[in-house]
């Protein structure tokens, strides 16, 4: 295996080396995405393909093909966050590595699904080109000018990535970092601080619109083209809601595959570090924009979970999700409790020497430089170097600065640690979720013929059957009971078939009929995302 | 702007009345004025019957029969599947011979959308008809076709249309599409439709007689049932569209096929189904809105569209939802109200409203995806309208008996299903009966061909005045040495600007360019202010001015420095959705 063996190799160099970037290409990639689906436990599927035309594959692990209550893990939506995609492979092994007892008790009656790319075109290009974008491959006029692709990246200095560029003036917004001089921060006016440089990103202003390299290859931002709070006409979130290939086939899984019940998405928010907030005002609205009071209250419980488990990681920084994110559209679209999380985030202390200050309350840009310099990271705050600007002529004009793929995507080798604790925490995620399980049916002869049959249903999980706001959305498999009786039998009280709201963990619903005439019936109650049970009763 | 429309509007039915008159070319048919019913061709050479419903063999029979006596005019293609595999056809009507057919400011007319709303078709194809049929009668449509295309899509939901026609239904149902889904959450899908108890072919309703019984039969019109008086005592219960409990839930046809709908299925301010009813998994989930985007997207000289429905006699223009109506500026809703004020005249019963405020809020309708998503000025008009049955305002409280009093003077009673008796599973001994299903919301025949012609007009308005840019003067000065200045005034003198100002502030469609071919130029700009020397220079491309919109019966002018005289130079005019033209300098220049 390409990765163990690379990884190997990482693990060669001498402690306190600097660590490379090192993101596998997308053929390796799939290379481990192929190996994972050797194990017998796992089964590897399509859900469609990408703009174009990739396949991308989902990777099933299941004991079989009996649809169980099933976690989904999402990754690599935002073309930019290629570190998910890397956890959610490595949340795939830890999994496949647990002992095979425990394993076989988690998967007896649950699922875990895992998409480790959906945004498989920008995985593809930014693993390997100059061109760091969020978009799938379709061509896009970003800047709404007319013009598509006009004004692309420049290497200026030919050192391989681009990375920012600063232009000397009399007076600028930007000024020198203290402490980190390669790093280029706004002056603080209220602080009478001075700036002397306009910053831009690395590149040519071809299209002279005074922007650099703001129309290149990249696409549609997969992460920002869903339907929740759709943000219609900016950058990157394509011409309608839902307009990509890849948006419709990750939702088209969910619905069609009732018995997905939550969704963890690795990407570029957090709602599990810092949980959801019930906003009563936003959640009465007709459109609603906040998690039902229950619903935050399960968000609070996993949330603790997730912390109890991160600890070592840190504090996180705080990233809402929000307009056009898959997250925010699965919890109100889709009716499915969903998480979501970077897996990796710049740890809060970033030096472990203890004389060091704690990065807490620090802004992000000295966050990333504190921990550049503390683990050596190479080549993510590079040195300024002068060039010669055509769009500045005989001005001073220099590249060098923050290489942007490092801030949310640190050297492969330092995932590790996230990686296995994020493993740790979807076991038990998944363990938490709902569980069905009945009282023995209680059937008394009221005499003639006539049966009361009831029976109680309990909810064993720490998670209900599925949110609150499922309830209001129509595509959702609900709770529901069917009784099939005899023809020779007649219901004298209650229904066929009767649906239900969600069921709360711990929570426990009475069902009961009265039923004329002898014989056999059959009682199917629960919901695909919490598991269905059958049992035959005798009258 | 100022909109000189009722200029144009008497100029329009100058050149409609001018151009009966002549007769006959070539490639039509011979017309003898005696016969000839003004407006409507005596002699066509595709016979049609407008006071019918087609279905989608005849349709496409039609496409052929029309591409086939016009082959220059007309042609048809699919621009995708259905969900149940059948083709959707768009009609191109424009004159092939002169000019690019892509690059003319094009109108797009779609109908059926819901599927129990028939008639969006017929007068879709009515208007297909009617522009091919009077090309070489009507001056006035042969120069519409110079200028203009046309996409018309009878229908956009073909599957449902034949359900509608060949199975059973009521006149409200069938308004989805075929795809099934679970609609009430029970994880089956589509397992308990209506029922055709009596096996008639028609849906229509189910009564009861009951003690406590709200109803009594009119005594004027046995067909009708009325709500008793507060007080009095009624003898019937309405018991719903003709069907029973298949599944046993203790609901009758609570889970029919499809009881979402394809106008909430479109991607501006899309919302899901418990905000918006009818809306699927995400704007798109059905075939037929993705083909018809796609078309739309691959068409961006689209500048006006009109999407048929019924029922109500209205002229409706977007935003759907109140929140949308910061997108709508006052300079876009004058152009609205030009059009739709004259619309309101040429459509008598028909009233021009704004749907979020006069009808009901709709999130993700095609409406606004069209006029918002991609800028183009659109209507949807509500067919058929109650006003029709007797020209008149219905009154406030009459419960609509005029449907009753319409069907027995002028139908004869053909329009409902009398009541009888059956004996129902469920809810014992019942009788049925009640208005057909192409009554009350389609057209009666007769009144179809007038509203085909009314509505079809309403578009060809709505398409003339789309924009029409013409390069209104040139001048070329000398500067000195060899360098000139050529300036260009572009004129537009339609109401429709070539970008709305939602397309403006959202940058929805590229610019205008005012390019200079051959020529060396220095450098270019527009001209804000001619007399005060207002100019805005154009640094990158100088050659190729931007013009963000053209607004209508409005000019803008350009300004380029050249070196060297630009006698032999070119002013291209390219607009997408304002058309593309080429003037000589020379000739102009010669002129000035």
């Amino acid at each position: 295996m390409k990765y163990w063996f690379l990884r190997l190799c990482l693990a060669c160099i001498p402690l306190g080396a600097s660590a490379q970037w090192n993101y596998p290409s997308y053929d390796a990639l799939k290379g481990q995405i192929q190996s994972i689906s050797s194990n017998k436990l796992v089964e590897q599927v399509s859900i469609g393909k990408s703009f174009s035309g990739e396949q991308i594959p989902v990777l099933k692990i299941q004991s079989s093909k009996e649809a169980k209550p099933t976690l989904l893990i999402v990754a690599g939506v935002d073309g930019k966050h290629l570190a998910g995609s890397i956890n959610a492979l490595s949340v795939a092994k830890h999994i496949l590595a647990l002992p095979a007892a425990e394993l076989q008790t988690l998967l007896s009656d649950k699922s875990i699904w895992i998409v480790p790319v959906l945004n498989v075109d920008a995985y593809k290009r930014n693993a390997q080109t100059l061109d760091w974008a969020s978009g799938n491959g379709r061509q896009i006029d970003n800047d709404r000018d007319g013009r598509i692709d006009e004004n692309p990246n420049v290497d200026l200095n030919k050192d391989g990535v681009i990375s920012q560029m600063r232009v000397k003036l009399p007076a600028g917004p930007f000024r020198s970092h203290a402490e980190h001089p390669d790093l280029m921060v706004v002056a603080d006016r209220t602080k009478s601080e001075s700036g002397s440089y306009e910053l831009f990103k690395e590149g040519l202003d071809t299209d002279q619109d005074g922007l650099f390299g703001e129309d290149g290859l990249g696409g549609v931002n997969i992460d920002r083209n869903f339907t929740f709070e759709y943000p219609f006409f900016e950058q990157e979130t394509g011409d309608y809601a839902a307009s990509e290939p890849e948006t419709r086939a990750i939702i088209d899984l969910i619905f069609e595959h009732p018995q997905i019940a939550t969704v963890l998405h690795f990407g570029l928010q957090n709602n599990l570090s810092v949980p959801e907030q019930f906003d009563p005002r936003k959640a009465s609205e007709r459109i609603t924009k906040s998690w039902t009071s229950n619903d935050t209250q399960i968000s609070a419980i996993i949330s603790q979970l997730y912390n109890k488990d991160m600890k070592s990681l840190g504090d996180a920084p705080k990233m809402p999700a929000g307009r056009g994110n898959f997250s925010s559209t699965v919890y109100y679209h889709t009716g499915k409790f969903s998480f979501v999380t970077p897996s990796w985030w710049i740890p809060s202390q970033a030096d472990t020497s203890k004389k060091a200050p704690p990065n807490q309350g620090l802004k992000d840009e000295d966050r990333f430089a504190n921990w550049v310099r503390a683990k050596q990271i190479q080549g993510a705050i590079l040195p300024w170097t002068k060039i010669d600007h055509p769009d500045f002529p005989g001005q001073e004009v220099e590249v060098g600065g923050v290489v942007d793929k490092f801030r949310q995507n640190p050297p492969v080798e330092h995932l590790e640690e996230s990686g296995r604790l994020h493993a740790d925490f979807i076991v038990k995620l998944t363990k938490a979720m709902a569980k069905l399980e009945f009282s023995a049916p209680k059937v008394t002869n009221l005499g003639d013929d006539v049966y009361r049959i009831e029976i109680r249903l309990f909810n064993t999980g720490a998670m209900p059957v599925y949110p609150e706001i499922a309830d209001r959305i129509k595509h959702v498999s609900k709770m529901k009971s069917i009784l099939e009786i005899q023809k020779s039998q007649k219901f004298l009280s209650g229904k066929r078939l009767q649906l239900y709201p969600t069921l709360a963990a711990g929570g426990s619903t009475n069902f009961s009929w009265l039923v004329k005439g002898k014989g056999k019936v059959q009682l199917t109650v629960g919901c695909p995302s919490a598991g269905e049970k059958t049992i035959d009763i005798t009258l | 702007m100022k909109l000189r429309y009722n200029i144009l509007t008497l100029a329009m039915t100058l050149s409609l009345s001018l151009g009966m008159a002549q007769q006959k070319t070539e490639e039509g048919q011979k017309e003898i004025a005696g016969l000839r019913a003004v407006g409507s061709p005596s002699n066509p050479k595709v016979p049609m019957n407008w006071n019918r419903y087609h279905d989608l063999k005849q349709m496409e029979q039609f496409y052929k029969d029309l591409q086939k006596a016009y082959p220059n005019l007309v042609k048809y293609e699919s621009i995708g599947k259905s969900y149940e595999g059948r083709d959707i056809f768009v009609l191109t009507v424009t004159d092939f011979k002169e000019g690019d057919a892509k690059r003319k400011p094009a109108m797009w007319i779609d109908g059926n959308i819901h599927a129990n709303e028939l008639q969006g078709s017929e007068i879709s194809m009515y208007t297909a008809w009617y522009l091919a049929e009077n090309y070489h009668a009507v001056p006035f449509i042969k120069e519409l076709l110079k200028d203009k295309v046309f996409y018309i899509a009878p229908t956009i939901n073909p599957d449902s249309r034949e359900y509608f026609i060949y199975e059973p239904n009521t006149m409200h149902s069938s308004r989805t599409g075929r795809r099934p889904f679970d609609n009430d959450g029970d994880g089956l899908v589509a397992e308990d439709l209506y029922d055709d108890l009596d096996g008639d072919g028609h849906i229509v309703m189910m009564r009861r007689k009951s003690k406590t019984g709200r109803y009594k039969v009119d005594p004027d019109n046995p067909n009708r049932m009325i709500i008793v008086k507060p007080g009095e005592v009624g003898d019937y219960e309405l018991l719903g569209f003709e069907g029973i409990d298949n599944d046993g839930d203790g609901l009758v046809n609570e889970d029919i096929t499809g009881t979402y709908d394809p106008n909430r299925d479109w991607g501006w301010n899309w919302q899901p189904n418990y905000v918006q009813g009818g809306a699927l998994y995400y704007p798109g989930t059905l075939p037929e809105t993705q083909a018809v985007k796609n078309f739309i997207y691959a068409h961006p000289n689209i500048a006006g569209a009109q999407s048929y429905h019924n029922y109500g006699g209205m002229i409706l223009r977007g935003p759907g939802a109140a929140e949308d109506e910061r997108f709508y500026s006052r300079k876009d809703v004058q152009v609205y109200d030009a059009l739709g004020t004259t619309g309101g005249k040429m459509l008598p019963g028909y009233n021009y409203i704004v749907i979020h405020k006069d009808l009901y809020t709709v999130f993700g309708g095609e409406i606004d995806f069209l006029a918002l998503t991609r800028g183009i000025f659109t209507f949807s008009n509500e067919l058929m309208t109650n006003y029709k049955l007797f020209n008149e305002k219905a009154e406030g409280m009459r419960q609509s008996d005029e449907y009753y009093e319409f069907d027995k003077l002028l139908m004869f009673g053909d329009a409902y299903v009398p009541w009888k008796e059956y004996d129902h599973p469920q809810y014992g001994k019942i009788e049925i009966g009640g208005a057909k299903k192409n009554y009350t919301r389609n057209h009666p025949g007769f009144l179809l061909m007038e509203d085909a012609h009314r509505n079809a007009a309403f578009t060809i308005y709505h398409a003339y005045h789309m924009p029409k840019l013409e390069v209104l003067e040139t001048d070329v000065k000398s500067l000195g040495g060899n360098l000139y200045e050529v300036n260009a005034t572009v004129w537009n003198s339609r109401i429709i600007p070539t970008h709305s100002d939602h397309d403006v502030r959202y940058r929805i469609e590229r610019p205008n360019h005012i390019r200079l071919e051959g020529a060396k130029v220095v450098t270019g700009m527009r001209v804000m202010n001619a007399d005060f020397n207002e100019t805005i220079e154009q640094k990158f491309k100088p050659e190729q001015i931007e013009v963000p919109t053209i607004e209508g019966t409005s000019a803008v002018k350009v300004r380029w420095i050249v070196r060297g005289n630009p006698n032999a130079a070119k002013i291209v005019v390219d607009s997408p959705k304002g058309g593309y033209l080429e003037h000589d300098l020379k000739q102009q220049g010669n002129k000035g």
